[in-house]
């Protein structure tokens, strides 16, 4: 069997060109469109070029876009009620804030400010409480990719066993939570302990979290399995890997790298998928995951 | 050898003493904590359990509002009650668990406001359960944790395996072990080969509301086995457990009933008392 590594711009441009296809059809419905709301604090150049990539793209779509534009001595209250006014804006279905925020400010606090409905990066505690309880809300734009990415490779998820390993779970427990509510029975690994090989080996899905670069060997890994390296990022210098690679690819059906930061094209392809799904919901149709 | 029996009861009397120290505390400071509970009259299992934890509250000293409600209460009637509920200021805490089929107790849970939510159901709360401290867990989840801490097992590095996976029981445990550091699986009526998982198991959370589901081929000599499920056959109560086989092979286990059970209404009266504390 040819090894497969998965490719994230041909997935991304598939899931795109469903995005464009679904964008026509509503076209013949209605004459509104979808729009994006931003919120932007500071100067953070990072941020400022994710910013006009989003913006970019949702122009390319024919979506409105609303982007504010705070100083980074912005106070909460301030910040908070510029989201309150796109919260009311009903030309803005979706709506953000770029992060990272100055670290003066409770993120929480700016986070829950946003309309649990708009929340199109998934960050709001209700769509977190709505995914833990196995209802539909807003998935993180990363874990939703991961979720297309296992569609799209052909990867059945009802009765199959997932495998995360992270400690601290940023992508791996939303992830748990979107496998378990599709029915896979799910085993979290918060700990490197003696036994990790066997219970790998378990895994039609391993997913793997972790900081240790090239933790995961190709013994650990069932033949046929599909395996997610997140890998971690720190301190921006660049990803580890969490497995060697050369010799999972022998045993592993396919492989998936998701791209670092929450700001890849993938990831920006799934913020603007949550932003139609929310239009689409305003419209009175259904949400589909 | 037969597994050492963890007794809810116990477990029950400690933390009871806990409440009254703390509702002393809260007395000092001007604070009367006040539960309000919402049973529909049917079954009459429902309003016995109510019964019991307003007897339990008489007993601490908590003010206790049962609203028993005819069985034909419309869901419009429901929600003007919790509305009423919500803004009263002698409230801290309002339990509607459980509640008939014909109630979504899903949707029905988001109505309570969420700081007086003390079953852990409102969606904002369960969306922090996935922190490293979360404001506010689920009761029944925290008794298990109760239960569990009783054996003194020190879980770190080993393997638990929860079956069943409700918003109120199987996830939430899952949570907290991890947060534990302990490996946690979590299976389900659509897992593929439970033994599999359940043989691996250092702890057994069982929570399917299948009676004598597990049984001692299924276990792993000397486990901690929790039983959480409570089944009426005929007219006996027995758990998602098969008690008397698999307590040869355990290293501890919960009985049913005299486990879980108990535990679970001084776990709700604790996220009352720490409403309460709140509410100042």
């Amino acid at each position: 069997m040819p090894m497969k590594l998965l490719n994230e711009a041909e997935i991304g441009g598939k899931i795109y060109a469903g995005i464009v296809a679904e964008l026509e059809e509503l076209s013949q419905k209605t004459d509104k469109v979808p729009g994006l709301g931003m919120v932007v604090v500071g100067e953070d150049p990072a941020s400022l070029a994710s910013i006009r990539c989003k913006e970019k793209q949702c122009r390319k779509l024919g979506f409105y876009v609303d982007i504010r534009f705070l100083p980074a001595t912005a106070s909460q209250e301030d910040i908070c009620a510029t989201v309150r006014q796109l919260n009311k804006d009903s030309r803005v279905q979706g709506l953000f804030c770029q992060l990272p925020l100055p670290e003066t400010l409770q993120k929480k606090n700016i986070l829950a400010a946003v309309d649990p409905g708009k929340d199109v990066c998934g960050r709001h505690p209700i769509n977190a409480g709505k995914l833990f309880s196995g209802n539909q809300g807003f998935l993180p734009c990363n874990v939703y990719s991961l979720m297309q990415v296992i569609d799209f490779a052909g990867q059945p998820i009802r009765g199959k066993t997932a495998v995360m390993i992270s400690r601290r779970g940023v992508v791996s427990r939303p992830l748990a939570l979107a496998l378990l509510r599709r029915n896979a029975s799910v085993t979290f690994c918060p700990v490197l302990t003696g036994n990790l090989p066997e219970i790998c080996r378990t895994a039609d899905i391993l997913v793997a979290e972790t900081e240790k670069p090239g933790l995961i060997k190709g013994n650990w890994i069932k033949p046929g399995a599909m395996v997610i390296d997140i890998g971690t990022t720190r301190n921006n210098r660049g990803k580890a890997s969490g497995i060697v690679l050369k010799e999972v690819a022998e045993v592993a059906s396919c492989i998936f790298t998701l791209p670092a930061g929450e700001d890849s094209p993938l990831a920006i392809t799934m913020l603007i998928k949550n932003t139609l799904h929310a239009f689409k919901q305003t419209c009175g149709m259904q949400l589909q995951h | 050898m037969a597994a050492k029996v963890i007794s809810g009861v116990q477990v029950t009397r400690k933390v009871r003493e806990e409440l009254r120290v703390k509702i002393a505390t809260l007395r000092k400071k001007g604070i009367a904590p006040g539960l309000a509970i919402v049973v529909l009259k049917n079954p009459a299992a429902r309003v016995h359990v109510a019964r019991l934890k307003e007897r339990a509250c008489r007993q601490l000293g908590i003010k206790c509002k049962v609203h028993c409600l005819p069985e034909n209460t419309t869901k419009e009637e429901f929600i003007q009650l919790l509305k009423q509920l919500n803004t009263a200021p002698e409230i801290h805490g309002i339990n509607i668990h459980p509640l008939p089929p014909h109630f979504n107790l899903t949707s029905v849970s988001q109505l309570v406001a969420p700081n007086k939510d003390i079953e852990g159901l409102h969606f904002q709360n369960m969306g922090n359960l996935c922190k490293d401290s979360p404001p506010l867990i689920p009761y029944v989840a925290k008794g298990i944790m109760k239960l569990i801490e009783t054996t003194g097992v020190n879980l770190e590095n080993k393997q638990a395996v929860v079956v069943g996976r409700s918003e109120l029981v199987g996830k939430p445990v899952a949570a907290l072990l991890l947060n534990k550091r302990v490996i946690v699986s979590i299976c389900h009526s659509q897992t593929i080969d439970l033994v599999s998982f359940t043989k691996r198991a250092d702890l057994l959370v069982v929570a399917t509301g299948n009676p004598r589901l597990i049984t001692a081929e299924m276990v792993k000599k000397g486990a901690i086995v929790i039983d959480v499920g409570v089944n009426l056959t005929g007219t006996r109560l027995v758990g998602d457990v098969d008690y008397w086989g698999v307590e040869k092979v355990a290293g501890w286990i919960t009985p049913v009933p005299g486990g879980v059970g108990p535990v679970t209404i001084s776990m709700l009266l604790t996220n009352l008392l720490d409403r309460a504390a709140r509410s100042s």
